[in-house]
């Protein structure tokens, strides 16, 4: 029984994890991917396309995150080489990828393809390269560069920080985790079998979550299994209260509540978010 | 670039890609085909100007809601919930074309409203509330289809007579258009909300101020987006079922509405276009492609127009 509630908390907390994960370090770049959705999209199409053509987990997994990459690629090139604002780029990206992701899957839909079975050591290894990036991000040169670009861009540029490789190798950590977070829902969550709108707006939540953990590797850890810990309850929640749409609605009705609390909280503690981005005020 | 040079460019560019795109499906020819059925056969023309009419209505809203920068993605949720609650007065309720109009700009506001409001008193970020809602709604949605509102052995409604045609569709768009354009070149508030966006400082001194500004233009974008869903519900979608995605009308207007550079006059060519291109993609979808190849081909004509204006 524990074996079943911790399983179906790993099938969510995995991809989301991984999608906040690169999220949360472009953001500390001073960028904003809206469109990790539309690279998850995309990631699960390709991804799943490889695995049922060559039964390869390893094959979808590369693929899928090289879709993302591509994507993310596409992103970070608008915003920082075509001057495009960012939160346009990012919707461009989410409606490219999901209509990309659509394009490419029909042609697979419902074929099934590998499984991820091993959800315990993929667990474990998203949980050290949370430990790590947070050691990298807090306690080397190359992470405080990163955060510095996220606070001042132009300061940091004239201090000599090169800052559209960091941002153009962020751009690629995110992409890639996003590709890898949306193939792993297709190999993980729903048996190696694609179908449309197989992301079920996870990315979205994983923007949520990385203001939740508050863009740090740690929190945004902890924030996932929170929500994951929630969303993985839905069946009960459904039986509980008879309305099923409601218990599908849970990790959003959740991740709007805690933004409306944690925000407004952060405010009053004091905290500051990375200045070039979410900083409203 | 110029703008006009800009559109051509990005209007050349997505048929290309279309073109490129159906290699994977049916092939270049029945894509060429689409666009020519779309522009010429009658009923795809009825469907697409009432489709551009919806996009054209929703994004007259944006307009003003961007200009004062409240960045809401909800009109999404705001259109499918609107069309909703008028499909619910009118085949449930018995309430006639009133009580349709009224009961979907109530729904409509109440989500505009929230949205603008978490932005304003708790400083939520507007781009990732209002797409909470958009799911959050969407499930509502499938709750309501496949309980209260079922009608028979399937899970969906009851279906009403479309009515709403081309003609008061597009005059409809027309009207909405023109309210946008007024409320913003020939009003106080209009100076308010422009100002809101690029210089929110200016704003807060000279005019009633950003967060005033932005809580204002929730209410004349809801409204539009109710408005939206009405001519979606006349025009287009009779009846509803379980939505898997999001419907994408919202999404769509929130391209029509950076493409026309958040210019009220300009969303009327530019959702025109959009709505060509979805009619082509109808056709494309009898041949096994997916309907959200129009979403690709919508955002690849962004795309290639923001990088033309800058060259």
């Amino acid at each position: 029984m524990v074996e079943i509630v911790i399983s179906a908390v790993l099938t969510t907390l995995i991809p989301l994890s991984l999608a906040a994960l690169g999220e949360a370090v472009l953001e500390r770049t001073g960028r904003v991917n809206l469109g990790v959705d539309g690279l998850m999209a995309v990631g699960a199409a390709v991804g799943a396309l490889a695995g049922v053509e060559t039964g390869s987990l390893l094959a979808g997994l590369a693929a899928g995150a090289l879709a993302g990459g591509v994507g993310s690629l596409s992103y970070i090139i608008l915003t920082d080489r075509l001057g495009v604002n960012m939160i346009v780029a990012g919707l461009l990206v989410f409606f490219a990828g999901i209509g990309l992701g659509d394009l490419v899957g029909s042609k697979i839909a419902g074929r099934p393809g590998p499984v991820l079975t091993s959800l315990y050591t993929t667990a474990a290894t998203i949980g050290i390269a949370a430990a790590a990036l947070h050691l990298i991000l807090y306690n080397t040169v190359t992470g405080t560069a990163l955060r510095v670009v996220g606070e001042n861009p132009a300061a940091a540029e004239e201090r000599g920080v090169p800052v559209w490789r960091l941002r153009l190798s962020a751009a690629l950590v995110q992409g890639v985790s996003a590709g890898l977070a949306g193939y792993i829902m297709v190999a993980g969550l729903s048996y190696g079998k694609w179908y449309s709108g197989v992301t079920a707006g996870l990315g979205w939540v994983a923007l949520g979550i990385v203001i939740l953990g508050y863009w740090t590797p740690i929190g945004v850890l902890i924030a996932s299994t929170a929500v994951s810990t929630v969303f993985s309850m839905r069946t009960q929640i459904a039986a509980a209260t008879g309305i099923p749409p409601l218990a599908d609605a849970i990790p959003y009705i959740l991740v709007l509540i805690l933004l409306a609390a944690g925000t407004h909280l952060y405010e009053r503690i004091g905290l500051r978010p990375p200045a070039s981005i979410w900083r409203r005020r | 670039m110029r703008r006009t040079a800009s559109i051509g460019v990005a209007v050349l560019s997505t048929i290309i890609a279309g073109i490129l795109l159906s290699v994977i499906g049916p092939g270049p020819a029945a894509f060429v085909e689409g666009l020519i059925k779309a522009a010429t056969t009658p009923s795809l023309v009825s469907y697409s100007v009432i489709y551009a009419a919806i996009l054209v209505a929703a994004a007259s809203g944006l307009v003003l809601s961007y200009r004062a920068g409240l960045i809401t993605i909800g009109v999404e949720a705001q259109v499918t919930a609107s069309a909703v609650a008028a499909l619910y007065a009118l085949a449930y309720a018995g309430l006639g074309l009133p009580g349709a109009l009224t009961l979907a700009a109530i729904v409509s506001l109440a989500i505009g409203i929230v949205i603008a409001a978490l932005r304003v008193y708790l400083d939520v970020n507007e781009i990732l509330s209002s797409l909470m809602i958009n799911y959050i709604v969407l499930y509502m949605v499938n709750g309501l289809v496949s309980g209260p509102l079922r009608e028979g052995a399937f899970t969906k409604t009851r279906s009403i007579e479309a009515f709403i045609g081309p003609l008061e569709a597009g005059l409809a768009a027309v009207s909405i258009v023109a309210l946008s354009w007024i409320l913003l070149e020939r009003t106080s508030l209009g100076i308010s909300l422009r100002a809101s966006g690029p210089a929110p400082r200016a704003a807060d001194i000279y005019t009633i101020g950003r967060a005033r500004a932005m809580l204002l233009s929730s209410l004349p974008q809801s409204l539009a987006a109710a408005a939206a869903g009405l001519i979606l519900l006349g025009g287009i979608q009779t009846v509803f079922t379980a939505l898997k995605q999001p419907q994408g009308y919202g999404y769509a207007a929130v391209l029509v509405s950076w493409m026309a550079e958040l210019s009220p006059t300009t969303l009327i060519p530019v959702s025109l276009f959009f709505a060509w291109i979805a009619g082509a993609g109808f056709i494309l979808q009898a041949y096994g492609m997916p309907s959200s190849l129009v979403l690709l081909l919508q955002s690849i004509a962004l795309a290639v127009y923001m990088v033309a204006r800058r060259l």
